[in-house]
């Protein structure tokens, strides 16, 4: 079962020379709309030629697909909107990779603190400094995909949590990841403070949920599997009509099965679900198949 | 420091404005200089951390970035490091153990003396008293009249030293301490000696200061040493180190923490690393990293510790859940009159060592020797794989409370033969390519012994895992 099965097509406009293009992600895949072969423009860059955009984004996107920084700096819900922008993207570039600035950037641009708050050159020791303009160009990189836009954000997290399990190595970056989640899911579905959410990482075991406590004082633990990162939160599946989706039985577009709770105590059970339409953070907007309430 | 970063981020999402977030990523901050601290935590990791929590903030509208501190742990962690010393390889040192005092190479150079001569790949380490002899009469002229003052210092830029296959020597020299005409220091001498070279030699114009021997007596060695684990938790030698670090302030900066005393102070700089860190908040983080067990009995001995700093010397002061080496160090110095501080150092007694320890922690140690005089005990120790101390004193702008001392993450503690403690606590250090010197003052002051005698120091080094163990001897 592919988790992007739950995910409509979506569509990003990336400016490419002098033209603006479509880049296109569906079933997991980007396409370029305006490129059809692409591998021989990335052919004829490496021959001295210049890489359309698009391309470089295809590229970039590929290099990213299990970069666990994807998780740190993308959405944790549909509500987290996150300003990053091509220009942003290109001041960076130009400021090469953020290390040297001589001129203020704009605001919501990445770059390094100096004591006194402005913003001078920092002058790395010179064998630090391809290292640090290495991770400062994977950073730049990130912005440039989130630049995208939410609907690529949310399938490009989708993509990277795909990739990991539990036990590859990453637990506490993938732990981190479902717990930010998770835990605004959780306030999402009861109502409950985030920072009293606890959540346990596992492999593909039965998730498991205990509240602990009353009133402010409640306390929820939850267990698991890191998919749920990727064919749940990010389809968009997390809370939907009161109950909290745990699983995923059968993925679609626009109809889908899953296993959901009404409450804390309640065994997951089967719920079948329907898109209605997009909502927000460019996700399906979903409602349970038949529920009239809406 | 994840968790926490995810929390920062909720709280720019929930509060009314992006100084809640900005905030909440500081504790991210300061919980990384705690565990940081507490050696739970590598410097690169958390540099990475706060620089991608920077990030998220400021493309989510609120502008955050690490302190310069964070940055700097991030540049250094990104220089190509030594690889990391494996615990079955040979020490990446040649120390030659100093002679008994007089049994030096002739002709003998009176009074100067090294502890332990510690080759490097490229250098030579050694801790040393240098005596300088006086500068002859003017011929013809009348002897100089007795002097009223102390002499100046003679200028090290006439010092030269050769070995004896002529291989000249740059002499540089760290942690100077002048009393009359000795000084007291290290000695660093590049390049490292020709593997025969035998004798080593610095002369200044008025004539010889220094013979020593470069070759390679049979080394000495500590007499019993063991690793074993460390009993504590990585929290508790955090606390512990912490709680030392008190007993150091008590000690060398008089007997009560009277309000607005130079002991209140540094008693306030403990008890907030930049960032104004609280002890509730360091035991809440190094609890929620699974680093101090809430049942621990460490943080109330350091709370103890405080109280009886505060209250040494009145009537009644509570000595209660104080450990017994703590008490008997804080016993010292409550009913003694610290140091005079700025009286020129007497020569004192050089006591050499030359101990090569096992590796500790990642740690590897030489203890040269140890000097005492009328200011106290210093011991001279050269380290390699030791944590990153930072750049500068650590210090809360506007805050007049003196620095936090510096945590190289290790505790030390010396026995004597009489039986009693003695903790070592950081005066100064020094880094050289690979190799970090230190020296510890020992409070309280090693009895001297008796020049040509031998004596056993028990040394007690732990890291955050380890804890070393080891007899040395001592020549006098």
């Amino acid at each position: 079962m592919s988790w992007y099965l739950s995910l409509p097509p979506a569509q990003a406009h990336v400016p490419c020379g002098a033209a603006t293009h479509v880049v296109r992600w569906e079933a997991g895949r980007l396409a370029l709309t305006a490129h059809p072969d692409a591998d021989a423009e990335v052919v004829l860059a490496a021959l001295g030629g210049i890489q359309p955009r698009c391309v470089a984004i295809s590229q970039t996107w590929a290099r990213h697909a299990a970069d666990l920084d994807v998780l740190t700096l993308g959405p944790r819900s549909p509500a987290d909107q996150i300003a990053a922008t091509w220009q942003e993207a290109q001041a960076r570039r130009a400021s090469w990779f953020g290390l040297f600035t001589t001129e203020r950037l704009p605001p919501g641009i990445p770059g390094i603190a100096r004591a006194g708050g402005g913003r001078r050159p920092f002058l790395a020791p010179q064998s630090a400094a391809a290292e640090l303009s290495r991770r400062a160009q994977a950073r730049i990189e990130l912005m440039e995909l989130l630049a995208l836009g939410p609907a690529f954000q949310f399938r490009l997290a989708g993509t990277v949590a795909a990739g990991w399990p539990a036990d590859g190595g990453r637990r506490p970056e993938l732990t981190a990841a479902l717990s930010g989640r998770f835990a605004l899911a959780a306030h999402a579905w009861l109502g409950i403070d985030p920072d009293a959410v606890h959540v346990t990482a596992l492999d593909e075991a039965e998730p498991t949920l205990q509240m602990h406590g009353a009133g402010p004082g409640r306390r929820l633990r939850a267990s698991l599997p890191v998919s749920w990162l990727a064919s749940v939160w990010a389809c968009g599946l997390a809370v939907i009509g009161g109950h909290l989706v745990v699983g995923v039985e059968q993925p679609g577009w626009p109809r889908a099965r899953v296993r959901a709770l009404p409450a804390p105590g309640a065994t997951p059970s089967p719920v079948d679900v329907v898109a209605t339409g997009e909502g927000a953070g460019g996700l399906p907007r979903w409602e349970i198949a038949g529920d009239t309430r809406r | 420091m994840r968790l926490l970063a995810e929390a920062a981020l909720r709280a720019r999402r929930s509060g009314a404005d992006s100084g809640t977030g900005a905030a909440a990523a500081e504790r991210v901050s300061r919980a990384a200089d705690i565990l940081i601290g507490a050696g739970v935590v590598e410097e690169l990791l958390a540099a990475e951390i706060l620089v991608m929590l920077g990030t998220a903030l400021r493309i989510r509208g609120v502008e955050w970035r690490p302190e310069p501190r964070g940055v700097r742990r991030l540049a250094a962690s990104a220089l190509p490091r030594q690889p990391a010393p494996q615990p079955a390889a040979p020490a990446p040192w040649r120390v030659i153990p100093a002679r008994a005092a007089g049994s030096e190479p002739a002709p003998h150079a009176p009074g100067s003396r090294v502890m332990a001569i510690i080759v490097t790949a490229d250098r030579m380490i050694a801790p040393a008293m240098l005596r300088f002899p006086e500068q002859p009469p003017a011929p013809g002229g009348a002897s100089n009249p007795p002097a009223v003052n102390p002499p100046a210092a003679p200028s090290f830029a006439d010092l030269t030293a050769t070995d004896d296959v002529g291989t000249g020597y740059m002499v540089s020299f760290i942690d100077s301490q002048w009393a009359g005409g000795t000084w007291n220091g290290t000695l660093m001498l590049r390049p490292a000696p020709p593997g025969h070279a035998r004798v080593l030699t610095i002369n200044s114009p008025n004539g010889l200061i220094l013979r020593a021997p470069l070759t390679t007596a049979p080394q000495p060695g500590p007499i019993r040493c063991e690793v074993t684990d460390a009993t504590d938790s990585p929290g508790e030698r955090m606390l512990t180190r912490r709680a030392e670090s008190l007993i150091t302030a008590f000690a060398t900066g008089g007997r009560r923490a009277s309000p607005g005393s130079s002991l209140a102070k540094a008693a306030g700089a403990l008890s907030k690393a930049p960032g104004a860190i609280t002890e509730a908040e360091v035991r809440r983080t190094l609890e929620a990293a699974g680093a101090l067990s809430p049942l621990s009995p460490v943080p109330g001995q350091l709370a103890a510790l405080g109280e009886w700093v505060a209250t040494a010397g009145a009537p009644g002061s509570p000595h209660a859940a104080l450990p017994a080496r703590w008490a008997a160090v804080l016993a010292h110095y409550a009913r003694r009159r610290p140091p005079t501080a700025g009286t020129p150092a007497p020569s004192g007694e050089m006591g050499a060592i030359g101990a090569v320890l096992p590796m500790l922690d990642g740690v590897r140690l030489v203890i040269a020797g140890v000097r005492t005089s009328s200011q106290g005990t210093v011991m001279h120790v050269a380290a390699r794989g030791l944590r990153t101390l930072p750049w500068a004193p650590a210090t809360v702008p506007g805050d007049t409370a003196p620095p936090a001392p510096h945590d190289t993450g290790l505790s030390w503690w010396i026995r004597d033969e009489w039986g009693a403690w003695h903790v070592g606590a950081l005066q100064s250090w020094h880094a050289a390519n690979h190799d970090t010197t230190l020296r510890l003052f020992l409070l309280p002051p090693l009895p001297p012994g008796a020049p040509g005698t031998r004596g056993t120091l028990t040394i007690e080094v732990t890291g955050t895992w380890h804890r070393l163990t080891a007899d040395v001897p001592v020549h006098w």
